[in-house]
């Protein structure tokens, strides 16, 4: 018995001990004006011409400069651009020269001036297929010379602070293009272009943005603090930015109340009303540019895949603009809405966000949820239960498929499960099957799902070529293979307006016609509710991300002790 | 207590069960006999008549029949006097039997279907025993159609059985008016509801059903591989120990995730592929023990001298290591079906768990962790269930060796 | 044989074992739907740029060449590049590595210490119901799901008690603190040690409850020793002997990381890496961390196997 008591109180008393001892040495030595942002995974590169993931994106943003800077004004609901590297701007020759003044007091973190020729070196190596940056579309509307793309070609020199861009066409979007992230050219230069993607300058890149890395732990931290030259006026208030990376979003919430992280983007529903419980949370919840929907594929997938695409049949099942609208009024979309978004997400109609208020058709309304009515669509359609097993066929054919999603997301894996028995009301029957990420993107790409659950990000720009041209080889988003001529003529056509709000009536158009065939079904689009403790003010969360002015934040000092 | 005012409880529960779900029984019998005669009278291939999703009513019907008789029978055998001996041990292994019974049964000890979800908004995350109106939808005769008289009846039991459209909605919110299409009825939710409005005990009886067959398939795949691994490693030739040895290192040394991602790419999400995987990943601890323990074995005089006698490698494998095997395989075996269950649940994590809306006890563990807001009915139930059999389990095999 | 060559002989068959295991890896892995360029780029960017990634990386050649490249340089010490994260593989392996190690040793010495004293307790306890009870908990924490284990612990020990960090390694700014980093290992070494304890101890029980049937320790009983010298002496030197193999096993499957674990906590550790290795069909890191995992798992099989050779010499003769 006593030999017992040891043991046990042994193993006890050094568990306790250590927990004693250590307990108290978790200082939290925090600096006073630093801010913690929680992020999901790891940054993959500091270089922008690689990099993928969106945090590191923004981070790029922080610590190079860029020539302009977009602003969102939300009451057009459209992109403006603000002077960051360059001064000023003018364009001429009908919009397709566009002239920048820059300033001259940008220094890279080595001293070096930063000046017009490291921005016609780095789009230079944007273009490069050598390099396969991933933002090798940015280039595409240059000025080609004999035909041929040669960015060096279409930028001139002018002098160290002037550069003039020539583009190809006018669009509405090449300024857009132009503001991607400068990379110093006395560094990237003197490196092979096939090994700019492995170089060690892409872990402790030379920077000259408002902020500089200060450190990086990978899978911990990425530290970053105002960098060695101030620029009016975009120096930090902060003294440290700190993107802390935690995977589990349990944590990100804990560490939310708790108050080690500042900032967490991407909050569920149930944690919407953190501030009634927590004062020193706040919720900021914006409209975003993510919607949810399900995809019919429009095309046979097999005879798609079996003639590489030469030959495109309509599917068997989702061929029918008809059929699909039955589908749709079959799902109960206001529930879901309300039941797993409740006010931080709003039913959808097509693919273009609300956000773009001159673009937006507010006066379609979705479609009602209506099973009856779905019901007699698909008899008239001659789908019809004549074997009395519970599913509807036609020609000895059941209407029953599989829905993909990618593993991982339980909101939406909930949502299938809810969608599915709202099909078995009107006798189809889905299946559901998850995919792990890699294959459920590979398998999409390649048209050979007949249905799946899945998410897009619109861009900022009204561009909605890729996820709607009908050229299914060159457009791969187009992933329901929609193929409307309609369609295609008001893209082309709105590709050519100098001021993208004069194609307001065409965008219009285009969403009526997405309606009327219904080639997904449009569930919704989802707020991003970000947590920002009070303490953290000037932040301005919204579309263009959530650090993109981390220069205007700063700590509210009487709320830090 | 004793074992005659068991039963007797067990017969009243079975009895009000029967006079609560007789309609169901019934229309199961019925349908059951109809598709029966269908089938002779009209010699037709039976797959016109067979419906995938009625199956399992007939064999819950032709259980639940014969579970009363033997109940009854017992109760008889009671009173006759004759006590049957070693009760304490069949506690453990009625308890399992009371479970399959319930797995098989499960149509009929379900209030509702246990993929029916109800009103979104008002039937979301409800307590146990909070009370819900059921809403269902008449089946309308919108096919003029000839039938005989046989598949009418087929046909009308096999709508009974299924319920079709059938939804439902809590009580205080609102209190839907019957109308010709509707019929309304009370329903207690004992567990619950879930996320999307199921009942949870509806789901934890259905579950039961899942991991039970997928605890029972995996544990029997990996101890089958295992033990044929271990004694031919063990027991045979060294060339083939060592290249056995090295294969289960090998299997040990892929990491398991990654194995996850194959499987999941060339054989896809079904029940079978997930069986298969954790029959693939567990069977190396048990190997490698068996190996051992037989390497200790085989230096034994009995088995010495089975051989001698030249008695075949099968038989000395059979008769003489596998009694003497039993302890560790036991012990073996419970561990195994107790992660193999649990390793379902964490599957869920990449997606590889049972697909929804079929429920599980590891995936609805899972759920109830993943989502905040989810109250602790949702886990608590099966998680307990799937303690108390890990229990049972380990005492009913624990009696069977000391049987054996 | 002398303990000498059977290590040797160990040693020398594990080679074709690794080389086993990296090509079985290399072919499945390549033989999975999607490829690293697609995680690079954007479906949208014009194929030739694809190609000529591709030609980069030399995807574009026979796999077979492909595997000949991979396999000579690895002779020769280079892991080869990370495709997906621009970097040695070797680098980032490296960076990682010691923190799964932290991790699984902390974990494993726990489980030890935890699964032994479990066993002795129920063996020392002179009521049967107390050792029923004990049984009956160690069958039900061995069946807790880590995830469910590590989620209580946060619960009550960081977010409530707040007596623990919830994650990653070190305070931000403190990276190297020794007592810093204990603090933050407490949690989830628990995690990944608690249920394995569990198995341990029953593994045990049932162990020295076969040993007590043993003659030598009924003679010892009948001889007078007191509990604690018959446990330490007679029973637990031959109740181990299968344990420690257990034990090999449990090396492996805590150094290739654990990934619940390592999620929950935002340990930055193998588990981790492989899996986003995966994902991004970055064939090189993948490759990287199997052989890495391989030969940590081989080595611990390899350390269990020596160690119960050394306790139970008739072994090394069958194997």
């Amino acid at each position: 018995m006593r030999n017992k008591i040891a043991v046990l109180q042994l193993s006890f008393l050094s568990i306790a001990a250590i927990s004693i001892f250590f307990g108290g040495c978790g200082t939290r030595d925090r600096e006073r004006a630093a801010v913690t942002v929680a992020i999901e995974g790891d940054i993959d590169t500091f270089n922008p011409l690689f990099a993928r993931e969106i945090v590191a994106g923004e981070i790029n943003d922080l610590i190079f400069p860029r020539l302009i800077h977009p602003e969102f004004n939300a009451t057009q609901g459209s992109l403006e651009f603000a002077p960051f590297l360059a001064k000023s701007w003018e364009s001429s020759n009908g919009q397709r020269d566009v002239t920048f003044h820059l300033r001259t007091d940008f220094r890279w973190s080595d001293s070096v001036a930063v000046t017009a020729r490291d921005v016609r070196f780095s789009f230079e190596l944007y273009g490069d297929t050598i390099v396969a940056s991933v933002r090798q579309s940015a280039v595409q509307n240059f000025r080609r010379t004999n035909g041929k793309l040669e960015v060096g070609k279409s930028i001139d020199v002018l002098n160290d602070s002037t550069i003039v861009f020539h583009f190809e066409q006018a669009r509405p979007g090449q300024l857009f293009d132009v503001g991607l992230p400068i990379i110093p050219a006395h560094i990237f230069s003197g490196i092979p272009r096939n090994e700019i993607r492995t170089s060690l300058h892409n872990k402790a890149p030379t920077t000259a943005g408002p902020f500089a890395i200060a450190r990086w732990n990978p899978l911990q931290e990425v530290v970053l603090s105002p960098s060695r030259f101030p620029y009016e006026p975009f120096t930090p208030k902060l003294s440290q930015l700190v993107f802390k990376i935690l995977p589990d979003y349990r944590t990100r919430v804990e560490q939310l109340i708790s108050g080690e992280v500042d900032v967490v983007s991407g909050l569920r529903l149930e944690e919407a009303d953190l501030p009634s419980r927590y004062p020193s949370i706040t919720i900021i919840s914006t409209v975003g540019r993510d919607y949810d929907f399900i995809g019919w594929n429009n095309i046979d997938p097999e005879t798609y895949t079996q003639t590489a695409g030469r030959e495109i049949k309509p599917h068997p099942l989702f061929g029918s603009s008809r059929v699909r609208r039955a589908l749709t009024m079959a799902i109960n979309r206001r529930e879901i809405v309300k039941a797993y978004l409740g006010e931080h997400g709003q039913e959808a109609i097509g693919g273009v966000s609300p956000l773009f208020r001159w673009a937006y058709n507010d006066t379609l309304q979705p479609l009602p949820f209506d099973k009856a009515q779905a019901a007699s669509i698909l008899q008239k359609e001659g789908w019809r239960d004549s074997n009395g097993d519970g599913i509807l066929d036609k020609h000895g054919m059941k209407f029953s498929f599989t829905l993909n999603l990618a593993s991982g997301n339980q909101l939406r894996n909930l949502m299938a499960t809810v969608i599915q028995q709202q099909l078995k009301d009107v006798k189809i029957e889905m299946k559901i099957e998850q995919v792990e990420r890699g294959t459920f993107w590979n398998n999409l790409m390649q048209r050979s799902y007949d249905a799946w659950f899945a998410g897009f990000s619109v861009p900022l720009q009204m561009q909605l070529d890729d996820l709607w041209g009908s050229d299914l080889k060159k457009y791969p988003f187009n992933l329901a293979g929609f193929r409307h001529p309609r369609v295609d003529a008001i893209l082309a056509e709105v590709r050519t307006l100098s001021d993208e709000t004069e194609g307001a009536s065409l965008w219009k158009e285009f969403q009526t016609i997405v309606y009327d065939e219904q080639p997904y079904t449009f569930l919704f689009w989802i707020n991003n509710i970000t947590g920002v403790r009070t303490r953290v003010q000037g932040t301005h969360i919204g579309i263009l991300g959530t650090t993109h002015n981390a220069w205007e934040w700063r700590v509210e000092t009487a709320q830090t002790q | 207590m004793k074992r005659s005012t068991l039963l007797s409880a067990g017969l009243v529960i079975y009895l009000f069960l029967f006079w609560k779900k007789i309609d169901e029984i019934v229309a199961s019998i019925v349908s059951l006999c109809s598709y029966c005669l269908l089938t002779l009278s009209e010699l037709t291939s039976p797959a016109t008549y067979w419906r995938h999703d009625v199956w399992e009513f007939w064999l819950a019907a032709v259980v639940w029949l014969g579970g009363g008789v033997y109940i009854m029978w017992k109760i008889w055998q009671d009173f006759q006097g004759q006590t049957v001996a070693q009760k304490w041990r069949l506690r453990p292994v009625g308890f399992l039997a009371i479970l399959a019974f319930i797995a098989v049964c499960a149509p009929f000890l379900t209030p509702i279907g246990p993929n029916k979800q109800g009103d979104l908004v008002t039937t979301r995350l409800l307590g146990p025993l909070s009370r819900g109106a059921l809403v269902h939808t008449v089946p309308q005769d919108t096919e003029p159609v000839e039938l005989s008289s046989l598949q009418r009846s087929y046909e009308k039991s096999n709508n009974l059985l299924l319920q079709q459209n059938i939804s439902f909605h809590a009580q205080p919110h609102d209190e839907p008016n019957e109308t010709s299409a509707t019929k309304m009825s009370s329903i207690r939710f004992l567990f619950g509801t879930d996320d999307i409005g199921r009942d949870v005990f509806s789901r934890v009886v259905f579950g039961t059903r899942v991991s039970l067959g997928i605890g029972l398939c995996a544990t029997i795949g990996s101890l089958l591989i295992g033990v044929i691994v271990g004694f031919l490693a063990g027991y045979t030739n060294r060339a083939l120990d060592t290249i056995l040895m090295r294969l289960t290192d090998l299997m040990l040394s892929i990491p398991s995730i990654f194995l996850v991602v194959a499987v999941m790419a060339f054989l896809g999400t079904s029940i079978t592929s997930l069986i298969i995987l954790l029959s693939l990943t567990g069977w190396m601890g048990i190997a490698r023990t068996v190996r051992t323990e037989v390497l200790r074995l085989r230096e034994k005089e009995f088995i010495l001298a089975a051989r001698l006698l030249h008695q075949s490698g099968w038989n000395i494998l059979r008769k003489h290591m596998l009694p003497n095997l039993k302890p560790i395989l036991v012990v073996a075996a419970t561990l195994q079906f107790g992660s193999a269950v649990l390793a379902e649940a964490s599957l869920s994590f990449l997606g590889l768990g049972i697909q929804p809306p079929t429920a599980s006890w590891g995936n609805m563990l899972w759920q109830s962790l993943s989502s905040l807001h989810s109250g602790w009915w949702l886990g608590f139930f099966p998680g307990a269930l799937l303690a108390a059999v890990l229990i049972a389990l380990h005492y009913a095999v624990k009696d069977g060796v000391r049987q054996a | 044989m002398s303990l000498f060559y059977y290590v040797l002989r160990r040693i020398l068959e594990a080679v074709p074992l690794i080389f086993g295991l990296v090509t079985i890896v290399f072919f499945l892995s390549r033989l999975l739907p999607g490829s690293v360029t697609d995680a690079l780029l954007s479906p949208t960017i014009p194929e030739t740029v694809r190609d000529q990634l591709q030609r980069q990386f030399g995807l574009d050649r026979p796999l077979l060449e492909q595997y000949w490249v991979w396999l000579s340089s690895v002779f020769s010490g280079d892991l080869g590049m990370s495709l997906a994260r621009h970097a040695p593989v070797a680098d980032i392996i490296g960076e990682v590595f010691p923190n799964t190690i932290l991790l699984a040793g902390a974990a494993l010495f726990l489980e030890v210490v935890l699964g032994i004293s479990l066993a002795a307790a129920t063996f020392f306890t002179k009521r049967k119901r107390v050792e029923m009870v004990l049984a009956n908990a160690l069958l039900v924490v061995y069946a807790l799901p880590s995830f469910w284990v590590g989620i209580m612990l946060l619960v009550i020990f960081s977010y409530g008690l707040g007596l623990f960090p919830s994650s990653q390694m070190y305070s931000s700014g403190q990276a190297g603190s020794v007592p810093d980093i204990l603090h933050h290992l407490v949690l989830p070494a628990c995690t990944a040690a608690i249920p394995a304890a569990a198995g341990l101890a029953r593994y045990l029980q049932s162990n020295v409850s076969a040993v007590m049937q043993q003659p030598y320790v009924l003679h010892a009983r009948s001889m007078g020793l007191p509990q604690r010298k018959i446990f330490s002496m007679y029973v637990l030197p031959n109740a181990i002997t299968p344990i420690v193999s257990l034990i090999g096993v449990e090396i492996g499957i805590l150094l290739t990381g654990v990934l619940v674990t390592e999620v929950l906590f935002s340990w930055p550790g193998m588990g981790q890496l492989t899996v986003a290795a995966i994902y991004a069909r970055d064939y090189p890191l993948i490759l990287g961390c199997t052989l890495v995992a391989g030969v940590v798992v081989i080595a611990g099989n390899m350390l269990a196997d020596i160690l119960n050779a050394f306790i139970d010499p008739r072994l090394r003769i069958g194997g």
